[in-house]
């Protein structure tokens, strides 16, 4: 095994562990957790055996394994940055409301 | 005609404001005369608030700043709610002329318009420089395009709308981009409007920084795309 296979392996041990605790303590639901789990046991597999990505790539018509993962994964930040972006905009809504609510409110209290 | 407008139509004067506590205080005392002034204190750190209220204004207050369309929702809806006719938009830091309200008015109350824009171009402009002036026009354009409403000024504070036509548009933009999305809603509304010759003077006090980082414009043209993109 190579030094970037046990580094990457590494990496994605402690960040399963983490995913893990942060499921027991009830802070993201089971199927967050799933997702998570099935995306880095990818990065484990593919880690492990690079011949997987390697054949997949030949399958899609890539060059070579490691560009079709990092293909791939700059497919997935982007599909995760429009998530964040998206949700961002929801709270910049919510918060609007929740300030107007507050206004609203505190002046009609105060001529009662 | 002031007299008859406050007589006849329950008129409110919308003015959004941000740490504006230099000119606030003559701007609420000249709208006094024509309508209730309700002033939405969007979060301003200056005191801008109690000069509001001292002068004579409703006070809102944003507790955090949430921008200048926010602020204009927040207190038109106030409003409508409170028995509002006519709300008239109208900026906090002494651009426009509260003589140039009865000019707002006169359209909604004879019944030609439900919708009233000031427009600079068509009145007059103090002390505007070469790059607002283009900015301007090329919004003007820009307007066009997008919402196929053809204006002589696109980006004007100043405007008037019946209750009723206010209560139909749906207004998501919190920050400048507010201004477009009006426009827009106008048209998909299928509201009657006019614009009207309104006067913009251009101080040293208004035209310092802006609040919006240095290229408002182009922060207004993003957040108007976005808007589009994400219903």
């Amino acid at each position: 095994m190579s030094l970037i296979q046990l580094f990457i392996l590494l990496v994605v041990l402690v960040v399963v562990w983490r995913l893990y605790t942060r499921w027991q303590k009830k802070e993201i639901t089971l199927v967050e957790f799933l997702e998570w789990l099935a995306l880095w046991l990818v990065a484990a597999i593919i880690t492990l055996l690079p011949q997987v990505a390697s054949y997949l790539a030949n399958v899609v018509g890539v060059g070579r394994g490691s560009d079709l993962v990092v293909y791939l994964a700059i497919l997935l930040v982007f599909y995760l940055l429009f998530k964040i972006f998206v949700r961002l905009e929801r709270f910049d809504k919510q918060l609007t409301k929740i300030v107007r609510h507050l206004a609203i409110n505190e002046l009609d209290d105060k001529n009662k | 005609m002031v007299e008859r407008a406050k007589k006849i139509m329950n008129t409110w004067i919308i003015v959004p404001a941000y740490n504006e506590v230099r000119s606030i205080q003559s701007v609420v005392v000249s709208l006094l005369p024509y309508g209730k002034v309700l002033v939405v204190d969007d979060g301003s750190s200056d005191g801008t608030w109690q000069a509001a209220k001292s002068a004579g204004a409703l006070v809102l207050r944003h507790i955090i700043n949430r921008g200048y369309g926010a602020a204009l929702v927040t207190g038109s809806n106030y409003a409508v709610a409170h028995g509002a006719e006519i709300i008239v938009h109208f900026d906090a830091d002494g651009q426009f002329e509260a003589t140039d309200i009865p000019t707002v008015l006169k359209p909604i109350m004879q019944g030609q318009a439900e919708v009233v824009l000031g427009s600079r171009f068509l009145g007059h402009i103090q002390g505007m420089t070469t790059l607002k002036w283009s900015t301007l026009k090329l919004a003007i354009v820009f307007t066009w395009i997008l919402s196929g409403i053809k204006l002589t000024d696109a980006h004007n504070g100043f405007r008037g709308f019946t209750s009723r036509a206010w209560s139909k548009m749906i207004l998501n933009q919190d920050l400048m981009a507010f201004s477009s999305e009006v426009l827009d809603q106008i048209i998909e509304t299928k509201s009657r409007f006019v614009e009207v010759p309104v006067t913009v003077r251009y101080t040293e006090y208004s035209k310092r920084g802006s609040k919006q980082g240095s290229w408002p414009a182009l922060r207004i043209v993003r957040d108007i795309f976005l808007g589009k993109f994400i219903k």
